[in-house]
């Protein structure tokens, strides 16, 4: 795979006909899609629609389900990425996951975000390592907040914090993906636009793609939107053009709130 | 289209779009009212229409609350949010509309004082056009037809040809007699107050063309007055858009 | 009551609601007698064993002056420690009791006075003084000996002295003589050291709980060795790797009944497997160990799965998404948050091993044993079976001393349950 390519490309991630099953049951029809690079992908549609199990596709936890298959193809940068040889745990370090409710481990704030970088061996030693923690924590805006209290618990911080301090976690592993299932859904307002903003800025310079229920929340981060409907990818597009004049019926009904 | 889940968003659209058609009916009212004064040289129904010019304004206030509280509370997207916007515009439209209507029955007074005015008669067919206009734009917006609208667009021409007839006939008539350059002075403002309602319809229509289809009209709109050239005047681009 | 004429303020609404009232009631009062029938046999039993039981605790014990008479004990004086073990040590103590009673002359008044004191327990403290320090030879000492445990029972009031001589233990001759040595002070009353320091005996006066103790304890550590690593393995591999299919399923089915086989199966398992197929010593600690870690196996595998189970699957998750493998996530994450849990589960597990009878009795731990076991291959017994060996037994004297003995393993129990709970209550994450 070569990175250049991909620059010019743009382009992350491609699925080819990609199917998700639960015991045989399938979630998620025959997807085709391409990811751009850089900037923020929202996939929006009602619940059970698949844009989670879809979402799972890219950093492979479906496979820790136990009895969910997925079949197609997905290229990442040009790579297989459930090629038999590829380790989805290396895929991991690449593709960083935020889930719905903040997750920090019951560790200290300085654990949470250290551990990524110890599994992976990212720090010959203590100095590399703080230097490794602070960066992170400032880019997911929590170091001003905890730079005095790092040996404190991860869980002790408020939902939003949590959430940012998950964030740090998985940016501290230098992922170039960050995966984020429904991130805002347990926060405030407040908590919300913080995060919101730090994944403005983190679209820079990574490639995320975030699960939401929040039209309003794709409308504000995302460049492009792609709208799920009964495991089927209906529309997929410039965020701009989505909410303003959706091509299919089903997305019109489903964001203008109407019965489809 | 089906209902939004939200009964009172249902009910609340809806009222926009009735109150805006409200505003349609009592502006065409204004601009035939208008007319009227002047082939009667009726004061007092001048006197009327420069009065109910209150009303449409007051229409346009409420509509602008309507419009924001639908921003505000119902975070409108796709096809609601551009009837949203695009009742805004259309309500700012009729206003102008409204104005310019009053702004005819107020030079009606000038005008009918000259008893041997020519051209009156043009006024009035003219009138006649603009208001039938702007009662088919405000019909097109009831019904969200893009095509009648796309049509009211292109048959603006009509308008325009009317306004330079009438300038040649009045221009003509001043030339001719000293004495009537104020009543025809107005005249021509009357003229050209029908012309920018025309205008206006064109707007309307423009916007009723978005809602439904989400794209501006492409098409360059056929313009056929010439009167900034005809005479006189210095350059008047308030006619594009 | 809101004055209105909404139904539910209708008369018939307030029937009824009086009614569903009532028989909330009805049901809270079900309950409260159910709970006080509970206590109420708790209590019971409590008092009956504490009553009985607490007359273990103390015991009587005579002073008295004993001379180590050299011509009996050691004619040579060779003042050698193995010869002077066999000295005739119960002559010495006779000797004495005669010197104290010397109106005594009759032969079997003379046996009935020895039976004032313990007729093993006496002469064998001394004979262990003497062996320790031959250079007492020649001298005499002031000692305290224990009293026979006919009159420890009387003096503790559990022989009628109201009864006809013939129908009691203790002849009434002896009675005057303990009531005299009560007077002059030489009997006494004092803590019951040997029942917590002693091994077992025939002698219910020198009957303790030592060997016992260190017999459960040896088998504990066995069977913790067994249960606990083995059963949270099981564990781990049952919740986090085990594939889903009927193999896997068939075998937490039989782990559940497992934990509901009777206990004495596991004996005779112990007693085919163990003892009869390896050849492992009978009675012996290993064994017995062997036995309640198979025991224990299914309660921690239950236990640990269900704390495993209640760490929520978000953590894992978390582990997962930052690239640790499936066994980083299980060790780094899952388990430590478990890690109360489970050892709440083992303790208890534990506990339960601890009061276990049935198996041990099959393979043989049920041995009558004088010694403390110095290894988990020695002869040993433990505290229940010592409890159930003890009830087996017909003097008066072991009655209170069973009921100690349960006294001793409930509190040993409550101790082992309220460390567990503690350590719950102290660790337990809560998310």
């Amino acid at each position: 795979m070569s990175k250049i390519d991909s620059e010019i490309s743009k382009i992350k991630f491609t699925c080819k006909d990609v199917r998700v099953a639960y015991s045989g049951k399938e979630a998620l029809h025959g997807i085709n899609m391409a990811i751009d690079d850089r900037g923020v992908t929202a996939f929006i549609g009602p619940s059970g629609c698949g844009k989670s199990s879809f979402l799972r596709v890219f950093n492979r936890m479906n496979d820790t389900i136990a009895g969910c298959t997925v079949t197609g193809e997905v290229y990442m940068d040009g790579q297989d990425i459930y090629a038999p040889s590829l380790d989805p745990v290396l895929l991991r370090a690449r593709v960083g996951m935020v889930f719905q409710k903040p997750n920090p481990f019951p560790k200290s704030i300085y654990d949470n975000v250290a551990y990524g970088p110890r599994i992976h061996g990212l720090a010959s030693n203590k100095a590399e390592l703080d230097h490794i923690v602070e960066k992170s924590l400032q880019r997911a805006g929590l170091w001003e907040e905890v730079k005095d209290r790092l040996k404190d618990s991860g869980t002790g911080l408020s939902g939003g914090q949590q959430q940012r301090l998950v964030i740090a976690r998985a940016i501290a592993v230098s992922p170039e993906v960050i995966l984020m299932d429904e991130p805002a859904s347990a926060l405030d307002p407040i908590a919300t636009a913080r995060l919101e903003e730090l994944i403005e800025e983190l679209s820079q310079k990574y490639c995320i793609v975030i699960v939401t229920h929040s039209m309003a929340q794709a409308a504000r981060i995302s460049q492009r939107t792609a709208f799920f409907h009964m495991g089927d990818l209906v529309e997929y597009g410039l965020t701009t053009n989505i909410f303003t004049n959706p091509a299919d019926p089903r997305t019109q009904d489903y964001i203008t709130g109407r019965t489809g | 289209m089906g209902e939004h889940i939200v009964k009172s968003f249902d009910d609340e659209m809806k009222g926009l779009s009735v109150e805006l058609v409200r505003m349609g009916e009592i502006v065409v009212d204004q601009i035939t009212s208008a007319m009227k004064a002047l082939k009667s040289r009726d004061l007092q129904i001048a006197e009327r229409v420069n009065k109910n010019d209150k009303q449409v304004d007051a229409i346009n206030d409420d509509i602008e609350e309507r419009v924001m509280s639908i921003l505000a509370l119902r975070h409108p997207y796709a096809v609601d949010l551009r009837d949203t916007i695009a009742a805004l515009k259309i309500a700012r439209e009729l206003e102008r509309i409204g104005d310019l209507a009053k702004n005819c029955s107020m030079r009606t007074g000038v005008i009918i004082e000259d008893e041997k005015i020519k051209g009156t008669k043009k006024i009035l067919k003219m009138g006649r056009q603009v208001a039938a206009n702007v009662t088919a734009v405000m019909k097109a917006y009831e019904e969200r037809d893009a095509e009648a609208a796309l049509d009211i667009w292109f048959g603006d021409e009509a308008i325009d040809n009317y306004c330079n007839a009438i300038f040649e006939t009045v221009l003509t008539g001043m030339m001719a007699d000293n004495s009537s350059v104020n009543a025809c002075t107005q005249m021509t403002f009357v003229a050209k107050n029908l012309e920018r309602i025309g205008d206006h319809a064109t707007n309307i229509a423009s916007a009723i063309h978005f809602v439904v289809t989400a794209e501006s009209i492409r098409e360059k709109r056929p313009k056929s007055d010439r009167t900034s050239t005809t005479i006189f005047l210095q350059e008047d681009d308030e006619n594009g858009d | 009551m809101p004055e209105n004429n909404s139904i539910h303020a209708s008369e018939y609404a307030l029937k009824r609601l009086n009614k569903r009232h009532m028989r909330e009631r009805r049901f809270k009062m079900a309950g409260l007698g159910a709970i006080f029938v509970a206590v109420f046999a708790l209590i019971w039993l409590m008092s009956s064993i504490l009553g009985s039981g607490y007359k273990a605790f103390y015991t009587h014990s005579m002073t008295m002056d004993i001379e180590l008479t050299e011509s009996l004990l050691d004619p040579q004086k060779l003042r050698e420690p193995d010869k002077l073990r066999k000295g005739n040590f119960r002559l010495i103590i006779q000797n004495s009791l005669y010197a104290r009673f010397p109106d005594v002359t009759d032969r079997k008044a003379r046996r009935e006075l020895f039976d004032i004191v313990s007729s093993s327990g006496a002469p064998n403290l001394i004979r262990q003084m003497v062996y320790q320090n031959p250079d007492l030879v020649g001298q005499t000492l002031t000692i305290k000996v224990p009293t026979s445990d006919h009159v420890d029972q009387l003096l503790k009031g559990n022989i009628d002295r109201n009864v006809k001589e013939e129908r009691r233990k203790v002849s009434d001759r002896q009675i005057a003589w303990v009531d005299e040595l009560i007077a002059s002070g030489e009997i006494k009353a004092g803590f019951n050291t040997c029942f917590f320091f002693c091994a077992d005996s025939q002698d219910a006066e020198l009957a303790g709980i030592m060997g016992a103790f260190i017999g459960s304890l040896m088998t504990l550590f066995i069977t913790a060795l067994i249960a606990i690593p083995i059963g949270i393995g099981a564990a781990i591999w049952l919740d986090e790797f085990a594939p889903r299919n009927k193999l896997v399923d068939f075998i937490e089915i039989n782990i559940n009944n497992l934990a509901a086989v009777p206990s004495i199966i596991f004996g005779v398992l112990g007693l085919a497997i163990f003892i009869n197929f390896f050849g492992m010593p009978r009675s012996a600690p290993i064994v017995g160990g062997l036995v309640l870690g198979l025991r224990a196996l299914p309660t921690v595998i239950i236990a640990t799965r269900a704390t495993l189970m209640a760490v929520p699957q978000s953590i894992r998750d978390g582990a997962l998404s930052v690239g640790a493998s499936h066994i980083q996530a299980v060790f780094h994450h899952k388990l430590p948050q478990a890690g109360p849990g489970i050892l709440t589960g083992s303790i208890i597990a534990m506990a339960q091993a601890l009061g276990e009878t049935a198996p041990l009795l099959m393979v043989g731990m049920v041995a009558y044993l004088t010694e403390i076991p110095d290894g988990v291959t020695d002869p040993a017994t433990v505290l229940p079976v010592q409890i159930f060996i003890w009830a087996g037994n017909a003097e008066r004297a072991w009655i209170e001393k069973t009921s100690a003995a349960i006294i001793l393993l409930l509190l040993v129990l409550f101790l082992i349950n309220g460390f567990a709970i503690w350590l719950r209550n102290k660790l337990e994450k809560r998310w």
